[in-house]
């Protein structure tokens, strides 16, 4: 009766290879007609989001878990939703404030300078980091580079972060127009990365013989990435200029504009901000000094050719 | 045919009954296509399973990685709001992607950012794989109108912009399944075709040579034991083919052995058939030697007899001989046959000689009697008991020494053979023998024969004797009653009268008296002898011992013989009465015997009982005599006594020569074998 067994195997292995393909899986249709599909649901009813934008300093990625904290202190603090808007340049930043789709701006002082000129930026607040609201631009090169002068760049491939950055261009610039020299003469070539850690990166591997960098996001990132910094040397350091700032369409309802000012001015004795300052690396926020951006309004007329 | 019901262990036996029928290079065939279908199918169904689960397995960790890519590239594309930018990725990715069937991009609040539908995305699709929050990855298998899917979601940056979405068609992954299903199958099928014409070939020369040693068996059931199928090949089958056509050979040599036994059987049944119904010793030898040519298929022969201790043997009897030549073996004797003269002195018991060694063969070739067609003969002994009673001689007609042999093996119905030879030589001793053995029979029967006449004869001039003696016996007594009695008593009749007359006279009267009563005594002594010699009163009275002690008193006193008698062992004991009488009367004659012819001086005699045994001897010192002789003359005396001591169960030795005295020993069982009876 060997036979019979072998049968009975035969067929018990047809049934389970019937039973795997036969097990119940969830059922749908690709090319269900006529019912339409929600591509984008209302949004849930309540107050108009507060649009934060934020200028490409660091990578979104970055931004997003830096100021995260703070968009939740700005929520809770007016008590209305909060809107994280970043786009890859200072320029579409610029016009995110300047279009009124964008409530308030972080912005780099040498984008803050073209809006205040065009009259569609004023300044809110600045942040307050190791008791002073200004930083530096730093040039700097690869940790084995020969190079110890802006000089000693000339025929070099150098990066840009943004065509509006101050640290990140503007500065550079000016000091070559100082030289009497444009960076198209300088540099055998130029190219933006559009956030200075992508700068830092650029230089750490050899894309670029030299950048020049934002000195608050080449600290932040000496603290967290230690092992990036010690690829890269600074040659430069640029004087003081004004820190960054925290800006508003001059035509921003002036309640939400006191309410937002009084927000980040008071936000260090909230503990729900003081979180958020944690994050952002920053004492405080304080009333901006009167021509703290006057350095770069003046290095932007000469190398912008403003009147 | 099909079983009319009634279970299925009697249907599964039918079906095995219907299997295990078929011929075996259908087994075979089915044992192979079995096999290779079976494998073939396991194998299909494996590889089917493991290329399935492989290649699943391979779509999902694609799809993951497509999808953790596209997660990862989308996080700054979300967050700079480029959602033109995620559609470009997801395009690229579907275009780049043959699998991916659709992709779609979910932000946390559940809105689609992007989706690579032609105009919306699915209803069904977006609950269908949901992901719990901190979940790392969700692959599940979706069922579809366009067949099963593999849907990947894969949270972007945790989950906190949302969740990628991809889809990948299971349809390249059926193909590849399909194709090496397909594959395997035509494999299996091109092994199916392979196993069934090795299977077939394989049959053919395993089933040959057992169908052949099947014929072969059949053949030999039906007596054809001479087929004999050939050895194909040195396995198995082969080895069995050996065995069988080993047996067959075996069975024919039994065969012929049992046949040939079974003819010499028949011919010495034949033979011993024919003796049995022959009568007399001519009528035998006549018989025997007919019933041996006739087996043997032999013109002629001949028998020469000695019987006993006859030192010239004589032609017996003869067959198909000439006058002249059976007159030459009549007339010479062996002497003239060496052959037979060989087998007498016992050198040989059978004897195969051809013309030259054989002086009667050359004679009738020189004569030119019917006998010179014969150029050998065969002498066989007829043999009983050790004894060589006579010789057999077969004349055998043929050209050439052994051949001729040969030829009448084949007479015989043996087959041509010139091993079978001895075997006839064999067979004519064991005939020779049979033969023997019924001569002596007849032989021993005509001895019996003649000794129980000689007996009878003895027994009726006994008789005749006893009567005589009986006779004499009356006239003794009668001349002694005359002699003496009758004298003595006409004696004592004169006395009488002369005591008559001297009645007167009283002195004469005494001594008349006294002469009477002398007389009157002589007359009872003579009376009393004469009574004691024809039946001791003692014997009956007193006993054998003291009866025989008063006959021998007697002859000491009748004879002046000289006689001792010691008895040891029998003075208190009364033998029984046949027993005594017998002895008594052996003794008497003994005695008697000495008296009338030993002229001894001296006699002994002895009754003594040894054991179960009574043992008489009586021994003189007389002229002595020739026993054998006087037995064969038949002495009656002699004879008497013996016949008295057999019939007592008992020997009688007669020691005796002339000149020496002679001795009777007598023993006798103590006890008559026949007293119970009495």
């Amino acid at each position: 009766m060997r036979w019979l067994s072998g049968l009975r195997w035969l067929i018990g292995a047809l049934g389970l290879l019937v039973a795997c393909t036969a097990r119940d899986h969830p059922y749908v249709r690709l090319k269900g007609e006529g019912e339409s599909a929600v591509v984008a649901p209302e949004r849930a009813p309540g107050r108009l989001p507060l649009r934060v934008a934020v200028a490409p300093v660091i990578s979104p990625r970055a931004t997003f878990e830096i100021y995260s904290p703070l968009l939740d202190y700005l929520a809770h603090r007016l008590d209305r939703p909060v809107e994280l808007l970043q786009r890859p340049t200072y320029a579409e930043i610029n016009d995110l404030i300047r279009t009124g789709q964008a409530d308030v701006g972080f912005v780099c002082g040498g984008a803050f300078v073209e809006g205040e000129r065009e009259g569609y930026m004023e300044l809110l607040v600045v942040p307050q980091i190791n008791g002073t609201t200004t930083y530096h631009a730093l040039i700097i090169v690869p940790a084995d580079s020969p190079f110890h002068r802006l000089e000693d760049l000339r025929g070099r491939r150098f990066a840009f972060t943004d065509p509006l950055s101050n640290s990140g261009r503007l500065y550079v610039q000016y000091r070559l127009a100082q030289m009497g020299e444009t960076s198209e003469s300088f540099f055998q070539n130029t190219f933006f990365t559009y956030s200075h850690d992508n700068s830092i990166r650029a230089v750490a591997q050899g894309l670029a013989d030299g950048a020049s960098v934002d000195s608050l996001v080449y600290e932040w990132l000496s603290h967290n990435e230690p092992n990036l910094i010690t690829r890269v040397r600074v040659i430069e350091r640029s004087p003081p200029f004004g820190i960054p700032p925290v800006v508003v369409h001059p035509e921003l309802n002036s309640g939400l504009k006191e309410a937002l000012r009084e927000a980040f001015l008071k936000m260090h004795e909230d503990p729900r901000g003081q979180k958020a300052l944690t994050m952002l690396r920053v004492e405080r926020f304080v009333l901006p000094a009167p021509g703290a951006y006057e350095d770069i309004r003046r290095m932007a007329a000469k190398v912008r050719g403003w009147p | 045919m099909w079983p009319g019901g009634g279970g299925s262990g009697q249907w599964v036996r039918w079906l095995w009954r219907r299997i295990t029928g078929v011929s075996i290079r259908y087994k075979l065939l089915g044992m192979v296509l079995g096999i290779v279908s079976l494998l073939g199918l396991t194998v299909t169904l494996q590889v089917q399973s493991q290329l399935a689960g492989h290649l699943q397995q391979g779509l999902e960790e694609r799809g993951l990685a497509l999808a953790r890519d596209l997660a990862e590239d989308a996080v700054d594309l979300i967050l700079t709001q480029n959602l033109f930018g995620l559609y470009q990725k997801l395009r690229n990715t579907l275009e780049t992607n043959p699998d991916v069937r659709y992709i779609f991009i979910v932000n946390s609040r559940g809105e689609i950012l992007a989706h690579s539908f032609p105009s919306r995305v699915p209803p069904d699709l977006l609950p269908a794989n949901p992901l719990s929050p901190g979940q790392p990855w969700r692959v599940q298998i979706l069922n579809s109108d366009e067949g099963f899917l593999t849907d990947v979601a894969v949270p972007i940056l945790g989950g906190r912009l949302g969740i990628v979405r991809l889809g990948l068609s299971h349809q390249r992954l059926r193909n590849a399944v399909l194709v090496a299903t397909s594959q395997l199958v035509a494999t299996t099928l091109l092994a199916l075709l392979a196993g069934g014409v090795t299977a077939l070939l394989l049959t053919r020369i395993l089933s040959g040579p057992i169908l052949e040693l099947v014929d072969a068996v059949r053949a030999a059931g039906q007596g054809d034991l001479r087929r004999r199928p050939p050895v194909r090949m040195e396995d198995e089958i082969g080895e069995l083919t050996a065995a069988f056509n080993a047996m067959m050979d075996d069975l024919i040599r039994f065969q012929n052995e049992l046949l040939r036994q079974n003819k010499e059987l028949r011919i010495l049944n034949t033979v011993a058939r024919a003796l049995s119904g022959a009568r007399s010793l001519q009528e035998i030898l006549e018989v025997a030697l007919e019933s041996t040519l006739d087996a043997l298929g032999c013109p002629a022969g001949w028998i020469v007899l000695r019987p006993d201790e006859d030192p010239v043997p004589t032609l017996a009897a003869q067959r198909g001989l000439s006058r002249a030549f059976a007159d030459r073996i009549a007339e010479s004797g062996i002497s003239a046959c060496p052959c037979a003269q060989a087998i007498l002195r016992q050198e040989e018991w059978t004897r195969f000689v051809s013309r030259p060694q054989c002086p009667m063969l050359e004679w009738a070739q020189e004569i030119g009697s019917p006998e010179a067609a014969f150029h050998h003969h065969l002498s066989v002994a007829l043999m009983s008991r050790d004894r060589i009673l006579g010789v057999l001689n077969v004349m055998i007609p043929a050209w050439e020494g052994v051949g001729a042999l040969a030829d009448v093996a084949v007479a015989m119905g043996l087959s041509h053979d010139e091993t079978q030879i001895p075997r006839v030589i064999q067979l004519m001793g064991a005939i020779g023998r049979q033969i023997g053995v019924a001569l002596d029979a007849e032989l021993q029967r005509q001895r019996l024969m003649m000794e129980m006449k000689k007996r009878e004869t003895l027994r009726s001039q006994l008789l005749d004797r006893i009567l005589m003696a009986q006779e004499e016996e009356r006239r003794r007594i009668a001349r002694e009653l005359h002699d003496e009695a009758g004298q003595a008593l006409t004696s004592l009749r004169v006395s009488l009268g002369l005591l008559e007359r001297e009645a007167h006279q009283p002195e004469a009267v005494l001594v008349r008296v006294t002469e009477l009563k002398r007389l009157v005594e002589e007359i009872l002594d003579d009376l009393h002898r004469l009574a004691m010699d024809l039946r001791p009163a003692t014997l009956d009275h007193l006993g054998l011992v003291a009866a025989l002690r008063q006959y021998i008193e007697l002859c000491r006193h009748r004879y002046g013989l000289n006689v001792q008698f010691e008895v040891i062992g029998l003075e208190e004991e009364r033998l029984p009465p046949t027993v005594e009488i017998a002895l008594y009367r052996i003794l008497q004659e003994a005695l008697t015997n000495v008296v009338r012819h030993a002229h001894a001086t001296r006699v002994d005699v002895l009754l003594e009982r040894r054991g179960d045994r009574v043992v008489a001897v009586v021994e003189d010192n007389g002229v002595g005599f020739n026993p054998e002789q006087a037995m064969r003359d038949g002495r009656l005396g002699l004879f008497g006594m013996r016949e008295r001591v057999e019939r007592l169960g008992g020997t009688l030795i007669l020691e005796s020569a002339p000149g020496s005295g002679t001795t009777v020993v007598v023993e006798v069982p103590y006890a008559h074998p026949d007293s119970d009876r009495g």
